[in-house]
């Protein structure tokens, strides 16, 4: 499967956080979206999930499915609903309402929701919730995932696997797999193609091993050496 | 799938114990007060009876159907569209109409237990048939299918579950007490009270009094057939489902 969006603009209140963003997601990658905070990230992964209208532009798949929307599942930064159930309650109302749900036992482990599934949501912590978040988005079973900010609030061990798991189920169940993240330092096997966000705009993309050998950099290598030679800014920040 | 979507919903509303009891315990004061009153005027059984069937079992009924057809529904609709719950319903492949029809078999289980053992109260203190009980229980659900779709409408337009709760107050004030106050003073006043219902058609919980008045041996027959009263309820519903239709929207993309 192809994703294609073509010249995508979106704007809020007459700011234009989308300047024509042209770029195509094949099945089976895995796609780092790289941007500082407010560049655009988390409205263009919204746009592609359809809980945001474009404002022009065209996005399309190349498979015959009438609203390429139910095509996307996308991982909230948290999740909020259902205060009063249990997570082990919450992802079992999933499982029964999802069409096709995929309940990945690997993905359940790692993320420690065998041990915290008697917990309230509302007396769960910021990352039971992000781990909740990302199995639900797992278990939606859709050809494209978006997930935003994945490895925050997991502890080391957990991004770790996660990285795996992450790498084997793209590929295992071609998937077109969008990360947004800004922690990319250890996780860099896992993203085939990066996506830099500047100013609106895609300002570079490529396999991730070729942009890496393109900016080379001693002092930052990597991508975040890649970010700082496109964007003139590192991760998080700004050299002055 | 709809009953899970029910069982959850049931579940919520227990587990948030303060709402639960906010919503049920209301009722519960009436029959308290209703055996209170019983037993202090024991030797004037007729008035106290008037007032338990006249005041406080319409009060406790279109109390619990408020409870149940706005507070609950409501806030927990209005907390679902701030807590983007339907992002992650939608992608579900269940279908919306699927989905409230889950929720409103939850508002209607748990307003009918709840009513149940309210009126089985009220007939271990007053005369009351099981057959009343019966007819009292059919009008409270087309009341509540009457009322049911206002919800979403007030849920569409209410940012959160926190201003819902503040807006429904007045709401709950106006409905209910146009119809018993208008009750109250009418019949003070030596008037039929019936002569005034037509002021009040456009509120649903008239039709509820009306009935329960009459199943309560206060009235000797309802303002209009019972059976008009069903089908105005019906015509409600309808009318208040194509609005909220309008105004409970979700983002597709």
């Amino acid at each position: 499967m192809q994703l294609e969006l073509k010249n995508v603009k979106k704007q809020y209140h007459g700011n234009e956080i989308l300047k024509g963003i042209t770029v195509s997601f094949n099945s089976g990658k895995c796609y780092l979206l790289l941007g500082k905070n407010g560049v655009g990230k988390s409205t263009l992964a919204k746009c592609i999930a359809g809980d945001e209208y474009i404002d022009a532009g065209e996005m399309k798949v190349d498979t015959d499915v009438q609203n390429m929307h139910t095509l996307v599942s996308i991982q909230y930064q948290y999740f909020e609903s259902y205060k009063y159930l249990k997570i082990r309650e919450i992802i079992a109302l999933f499982q029964k309402i999802t069409q096709q749900a995929q309940f990945s036992k690997e993905l359940f482990e790692l993320l420690g929701l065998n041990e915290c599934g008697h917990i309230l949501l509302k007396n769960a912590s910021g990352g039971q919730k992000k781990s909740l978040a990302l199995f639900l988005a797992v278990l939606l079973n859709r050809p494209i995932l978006v997930l935003d900010e994945p490895f925050a609030d997991l502890d080391l061990l957990k991004k770790q696997r996660l990285m795996h798991f992450l790498e084997t189920y793209t590929r295992e169940n071609e998937k077109i797999l969008i990360i947004i993240s800004h922690e990319v330092a250890e996780f860099q096997r896992l993203f085939d193609y990066t996506l830099i966000l500047h100013e609106g705009k895609i300002a570079e993309i490529g396999s991730t091993i070729a942009l890496q050998e393109k900016y080379n950099h001693a002092a930052l290598p990597g991508i975040e050496g890649v970010y700082y030679a496109v964007t003139g800014q590192i991760l998080g920040g700004k050299i002055s | 799938m709809i009953m899970q979507i029910s069982r959850f919903y049931m579940l919520e509303n227990v587990r948030n114990m303060g709402v639960f009891f906010g919503n049920i315990i209301t009722p519960f004061i009436f029959v308290a007060f209703s055996f209170f009153i019983n037993n202090a005027l024991a030797d004037n059984g007729d008035v106290a009876t008037l007032i338990i069937k006249g005041q406080f079992i319409p009060l406790s009924i279109l109390l619990l159907i408020f409870s149940f057809a706005f507070s609950s529904a409501t806030i927990y609709l209005a907390d679902l569209k701030a807590d983007r719950t339907f992002y992650w319903i939608k992608r579900t492949g269940i279908t919306y109409p699927k989905y409230y029809l889950g929720i409103a078999l939850g508002v209607f289980s748990m307003m009918n237990i709840i009513l149940f053992f309210v009126l089985l109260a009220y007939k271990t203190i007053v005369t009351m048939s099981f057959e009343d009980i019966f007819f009292i229980m059919i009008i409270s659900n087309f009341v509540l299918i009457g009322l049911y779709p206002l919800s979403f409408i007030l849920a569409g337009l209410l940012k959160n579950g926190k201003v819902a709760n503040s807006m429904l107050v007045p709401l709950m004030l106006v409905l209910m007490f146009s119809v018993t106050m208008t009750n109250l003073f009418v019949s003070v006043s030596g008037k039929n009270p019936q002569d005034y219902y037509l002021y009040l058609i456009w509120n649903p919980m008239l039709y509820l009094n009306d009935i329960i008045q009459y199943q309560m041996g206060l009235t000797i027959g309802t303002w209009l057939p019972q059976y008009q009263y069903l089908i105005l309820l019906s015509i409600f519903s309808v009318i208040l489902l194509l609005i909220a239709r309008r105004f409970f929207k979700i983002n597709e993309g």
